[in-house]
């Protein structure tokens, strides 16, 4: 067994293991340190330039999402240097963004956090957009772009699918497609998840901007389990509390951060963003049971419950268990899957028991 | 370059050098350097005074200790080492 290693954080000695970034060692430390390029998910890229800290003996001041801990190494994550170079990091970066936009916005709170000075005037935005993509969900917006490229990297190392990439060079490099193709006619797959990671709101739903809603501040999120399919991905229905007379209504979706749920932050296009059907005028809201009429009529759960389970038992007593068939929904979570083949094999005896997706 | 040159042209030359030539991956280079040209240029023209031109040494500052490779970490010195040496060429 080898000795823990171990270096100096502000002074303290503290132990590391092999393979931790200074980021990951001060995070986990408690010591905070702005990033924006970070992404836990994603293999450093150390082009944000926000989370750069200064090592003893080292001339330059060092991005500490991309150092290796090593020990012996005496690092400070704050102090005149570093303290300057984020006001002026983040007072340069003020002068090539258009400001608030009403959502969420790390970096504008990152400026403010570190102090950064907001009178240095404004340069004319350089990055070309793709205005006329008609993809139904993501919008971009060219103006709001730092480039930091979590989207982009995302596409790539977590998606597989490198639909967006960063374009250009210099002042004039923006995010964009093949061709400044629509993500529709790219290998696309429309999953959002470019809209979670982007830091500035540069990449928003269209949909819920088209329709004025609240920004997220004002939105209760209300943790989930995603029930398109089986999987089991959680997800926070943000739910504006002030629509539908008070009763509410889900504007949009976001995914956990990642490393909290078994998705990992990671949501697909149904997941992220088919929630309309909420509040679908022909949605069921209430139990039906058919009548001595014919007719489908409303009634309570317990009825309902009841006259389903008269029905299921008046087949198994006349017929026998297996004149009965069990059909569940991959829709269903899997414990409410487990639930219908308990349901199936311990109370009525029979195996015939099937699920959509068990092909 | 002799006595008969303007140190705001040959500096300006440079400073469009450099912003074209940044690659645009780490930000204090690749707005450093459209921020400088912008200043320069905004104090030659006479066009919004010298706003920008005032914040100069704090970007240069912040292109040096910030940029990733040397293009980002020298670029700013046509200006500064201009403005140091040949204060007068600036003053309007």
């Amino acid at each position: 067994v080898s000795r823990p290693q171990t270096l100096k954080l502000d002074g303290i000695t503290v132990e590391f293991s092999s393979g931790d970034t200074l980021l990951e060692l001060a995070q986990r430390c408690g010591r905070e340190i702005p990033s924006l390029c970070h992404d836990p998910r994603l293999a450093p890229a150390g082009a944000c330039r926000t989370c750069l800290v200064e090592v003893e003996g080292q001339k330059r001041l060092v991005p500490s999402c991309m150092t290796p801990a090593a020990e012996g190494m005496s690092v400070a994550t704050g102090g005149e240097r570093v303290d300057r170079h984020r006001r002026t990091l983040f007072g340069l970066y003020l002068t090539d963004h258009p400001g608030p936009g009403g959502d969420d916005n790390e970096l504008l709170s990152m400026a403010t956090r570190y102090g950064a000075p907001s009178d240095w005037g404004r340069l004319p935005s350089r990055r070309g957009g793709r205005s006329d993509d008609r993809n139904p969900y993501v919008l971009f917006d060219a103006e709001r772009c730092i480039l930091c490229a979590r989207c982009t990297r995302y596409c790539d190392e977590v998606e597989g699918v490198s639909a967006i990439a960063l374009s250009g060079r210099g002042a004039e490099t923006t995010i964009s497609t093949a061709d400044g193709l629509s993500l529709l006619d790219t290998s696309c797959e429309l999953c959002g998840g470019c809209i979670d990671v982007c830091p500035t709101g540069a990449m928003t739903e269209k949909l819920p901007r088209t329709r004025g809603e609240p920004a997220t501040a004002q939105l209760e999120p209300v943790r989930t389990t995603c029930n398109f399919c089986g999987v089991g991905c959680q997800l926070d229905l943000l739910v504006d509390p002030k629509a539908n007379g008070g009763r509410g209504r889900v504007v949009r979706t976001s995914s956990p951060e990642p490393g909290t749920t078994t998705n990992d932050g990671n949501l697909c296009v149904k997941g992220r963003f088919a929630y309309d059907f909420i509040d679908h005028p022909e949605r069921l809201t209430h139990p039906l049971v058919r009548g001595t009429d014919g007719e489908l009529h409303e009634t309570s759960w317990d009825e309902a419950l009841a006259a389903a389970a008269d029905g299921l038992r008046g087949v198994a007593e006349r017929h026998g268990p297996d004149a009965l068939g069990f059909v569940s929904s991959s829709r269903c979570t899997m414990e409410e899957n487990f639930l219908v083949q308990k349901l199936a094999r311990a109370v009525f005896g029979t195996n015939n028991v099937h699920q959509c997706a068990a092909t | 370059m002799n006595q008969s040159v303007d140190m705001r042209f040959a500096a300006l030359t440079q400073l469009r050098f450099f912003e074209a030539e940044s690659c645009g991956q780490c930000s204090p280079c690749r707005i450093g350097s459209q921020y400088l040209r912008e200043a320069l240029e905004r104090h030659c023209s006479g066009e919004g005074g010298d706003d920008l031109l005032a914040h100069v040494a704090e970007v240069a500052w912040q292109m040096n200790e910030g940029s990733i490779c040397g293009l980002g970490q020298t670029a700013a010195l046509p200006l500064t080492t201009a403005l140091e040496h040949f204060p007068e060429e600036f003053e309007s």
